[in-house]
């Protein structure tokens, strides 16, 4: 079984190119239910500023990998925020492409008791997303490697996923 | 597409300070990235010449390490540079000169920090 979704812009004209996942039949894409869900409460509003001030640094500078976490197998280009582990609670994971392509996922809250994303099922469930997203992806890459080169020009991005 | 989303987001959520601390970090491991590069060094050579583990040494290097003044000295020594400059009382007076209005740029003082910075700062025009 396959699944429609698109790869929402969400800036212009910087050194990184931001999208988001928006599902099909959805109105909002993964990064705007992760603001709207933990900017609403005043005990994650810090940890939500410590996320966004590195997303707008990575904006002006390179999506280096130093500037995030490793999550997921080697291989896979998943990768989580912060990338310091004692400077928040939340987590927000995303899929980096050549330093010029950053696609924000979902996130959640990691706990002290929770060791990896895989002993929460609700940040298994945002970083799995992110796996099948990075499959149809990175084969949309390799078939035209142009996309990689002409980031800036990137609109949203159209992708057929498996479920 | 939403091309001002996250200009709206970083309006919303990040404070000047925040963005002001995130930048300084991610500038000075940037420095000491381009100092070991130079050298042919990686993290593993930094983490033993200053005597930390290369987990440790990661962290500083991801760029939101909050350095201690000690950790920036220490770094200095065993790199021999620099990592982070002050600018000299001779150089912040001839720039707060060059940002007043023309009018009060004029006189013996101004020529004076005029030539002041250029017998010693002359590499700026390098």
């Amino acid at each position: 079984m396959t699944k429609h979704v698109t790869l929402e812009r969400l800036n212009s004209d910087q050194k990184v190119a931001i999208f988001s996942v928006l599902y099909d039949g959805e109105t909002k894409n993964e990064f705007q239910k992760f603001i709207e869900k933990y900017g609403a409460d005043d005990a994650y509003k810090d940890d939500l500023g410590i996320i966004l001030a590195r997303i707008q640094k990575v904006e002006m500078d390179c999506a280096a990998d130093r500037h995030f976490r490793y999550e997921g197998k080697m291989r896979e280009h998943i990768r989580a925020l912060p990338p310091n582990i004692e400077s928040s609670k939340l987590r927000l994971y995303c899929l980096c492409y050549g330093e010029c392509i950053l696609i924000l996922g979902g996130g959640g809250i990691k706990e002290k008791e929770t060791r990896t994303w895989q002993d929460d099922p609700q940040l298994t469930k945002y970083v799995e997303e992110l796996q099948k997203i990075d499959m149809a992806m990175s084969q949309n890459i390799r078939r035209n490697p142009s996309v990689i080169r002409e980031y800036n020009q990137l609109m949203d991005i159209d992708l057929i996923i498996n479920e | 597409m939403k091309p001002n989303f996250m200009q709206q987001c970083y309006d919303r959520f990040v404070t000047p300070e925040k963005q002001e601390f995130i930048k300084l970090n991610v500038e000075i491991a940037n420095r000491i990235y381009d100092i070991l590069d130079e050298r042919g060094l990686s993290q593993r050579d930094f983490a033993r010449m200053m005597g930390k583990t290369e987990a440790e040494v990661s962290r500083w290097l991801s760029g939101t390490h909050n350095f201690t003044m000690a950790t920036i000295a220490a770094i200095n020594i065993v790199l021999n540079e620099n990592v982070l400059v002050v600018p000299e009382k001779e150089q912040y007076q001839f720039v707060s000169l060059m940002e007043m209005p023309s009018s009060h740029r004029c006189g013996r003082r101004a020529k004076y920090n005029k030539y002041h910075f250029e017998k010693n700062y002359s590499y700026a025009n390098e």
